[in-house]
């Protein structure tokens, strides 16, 4: 069964956070809870988030604003890495001279 | 490997608490794992830094670490969870800047477009000053009946905003899965597109029915004589009641198979309902019983344990 949590959960899951700073990053869209009817439900990937969050915070001492432009960097970098996982699976999945080619490509920076 | 909080930090013993702070934020930087993706020892370096650094930050423990009465050790916090381990899984679809590769129509346009939609990509994040600009994405989490999962339905969900929204739910879905709604979102301002609504589905658990891969699983109970005898027993199924055919000398434990009456399997075909036999005795055994019994057994013997121990 797909685990949810409710906001004292996490709270106490993320021995760091208070509940001030969480609907602050809610608040800023940083972190998207689901919503339900009976209020908003977190996931283990949230959790994961908030502890970069408090540590970001805590660790470094950066205010929220700044969280706001790092987070938004890492999201984006995150995706790249993806896009570009997918993208090596595809090329991998080519026979050899496909694989060649793109890679004589890659290698010569001349495009 | 070091286990030396000062000589993790690359401190002296002398060091102030502002110069462990500057120490560990140095490094800390250069090996958070978030902040480096691609590195896979870094989980590993950035524990023991951690471990160092809350030692030596609360100046009682390091008061008693200096002093010998506790040591390096059990600092380490509980194996705790990096948010890079879930970048790439299902559940971080919530926090994606890009669609991916999904929408894409003709393949082999796939390159140029790639490059036009992260273009158009930055246009979506908050903060921009476009007069067009595409509506937000929205999330919910819905609780669905396993036969609403079973057999697809339409529901309707009643968003916190008091709207409602109509859902149809395929047959087959699993725990878990997240639908999505194209254009249900938020509303785009200056002609730009509406967002989409992306609902992860929990799927509620059935007091008959379980669900194995595309299976369907159940146990049904069968008195002693339906087993001996054989008998034809109304079984429940997710469409409703069929007549199942117990064989003469069933036993308990052994699995029926119904083909076709399981989950839907997009692509493939649906899978099978299976039937786990169980013998249940009588509430009550009658004299009558236990007297042909104590007969019976006489001429009657099978070791169901045999070669157990």
């Amino acid at each position: 069964m797909a685990t949810y949590y409710t906001e004292e959960q996490v709270i106490s899951a993320v021995g760091r956070l208070s509940r001030v700073h969480l609907v602050s990053y809610i608040q800023a869209d940083i972190i998207r809870p689901l919503s339900t009817e009976e209020g908003p439900r977190f996931r283990a990937v949230d959790i994961a988030r908030l502890e970069l969050l408090c540590d970001l915070s805590e660790h470094f001492d950066i205010e929220e604003d700044a969280i706001g432009i790092i987070v938004s960097l890492m999201d984006q970098l995150n995706d790249a890495r993806t896009d570009l996982a997918a993208l090596a699976n595809a090329v991998a999945a080519e026979p050899r001279e496909v694989r060649a080619s793109i890679g004589r490509r890659l290698v010569t920076k001349d495009n | 490997m070091t286990t030396d909080p000062y000589e993790i930090l690359g401190v002296a013993r002398t060091a102030s608490a502002g110069d462990i702070k500057k120490a560990f934020r140095k490094l800390a930087r250069d090996h958070h794992p978030d902040l480096h993706p691609d590195d896979p020892g870094a989980k590993e370096r950035f524990t023991k830094l951690s471990g160092a650094y809350d030692l030596l930050k609360d100046p009682q423990l390091r008061k008693r670490f200096d002093a010998g009465e506790i040591d390096a050790a059990g600092q380490e916090r509980p194996d705790r969870q990096f948010y890079r381990d879930h970048a790439r899984s299902n559940q971080n679809r919530t926090y994606r800047t890009s669609r991916g590769f999904e929408d894409f129509g003709d393949p082999a346009d796939i390159f140029a477009e790639m490059f036009r939609q992260s273009g158009t990509g930055s246009a979506r994040q908050r903060g921009s000053t476009h007069f067009a600009m595409p509506g937000a994405d929205t999330r919910y989490a819905m609780d669905v009946s396993f036969m609403d999962a079973a057999k697809g339905a339409t529901r309707q969900i009643t968003l916190p905003d008091g709207g409602t929204l109509d859902v149809s739910i395929p047959a087959g879905i699993r725990d878990g899965q997240t639908l999505r709604l194209k254009g249900k979102g938020g509303s785009g301002t200056g002609g730009a597109p509406d967002g989409d609504a992306y609902i992860t589905l929990s799927v509620k658990p059935h007091h008959v029915f379980r669900r194995e891969g595309d299976d369907i699983v159940m146990t049904l109970p069968v008195t002693i004589d339906e087993a001996i005898l054989g008998a034809k027993i109304k079984t429940p199924t997710i469409e409703g009641l069929v007549n199942l055919t117990i064989p003469p000398g069933a036993t308990s434990g052994q699995t029926l198979r119904l083909k076709g009456k399981g989950m839907s399997a997009k692509g493939k075909a649906r899978g099978d309902l299976r039937v786990e036999l169980k013998i249940v005795a009588p509430p009550k055994v009658d004299d009558e019983l236990k007297a042909f019994m104590e007969k019976w057994r006489t001429t009657n013997t099978h070791d169901p344990r045999k070669g157990m121990i």
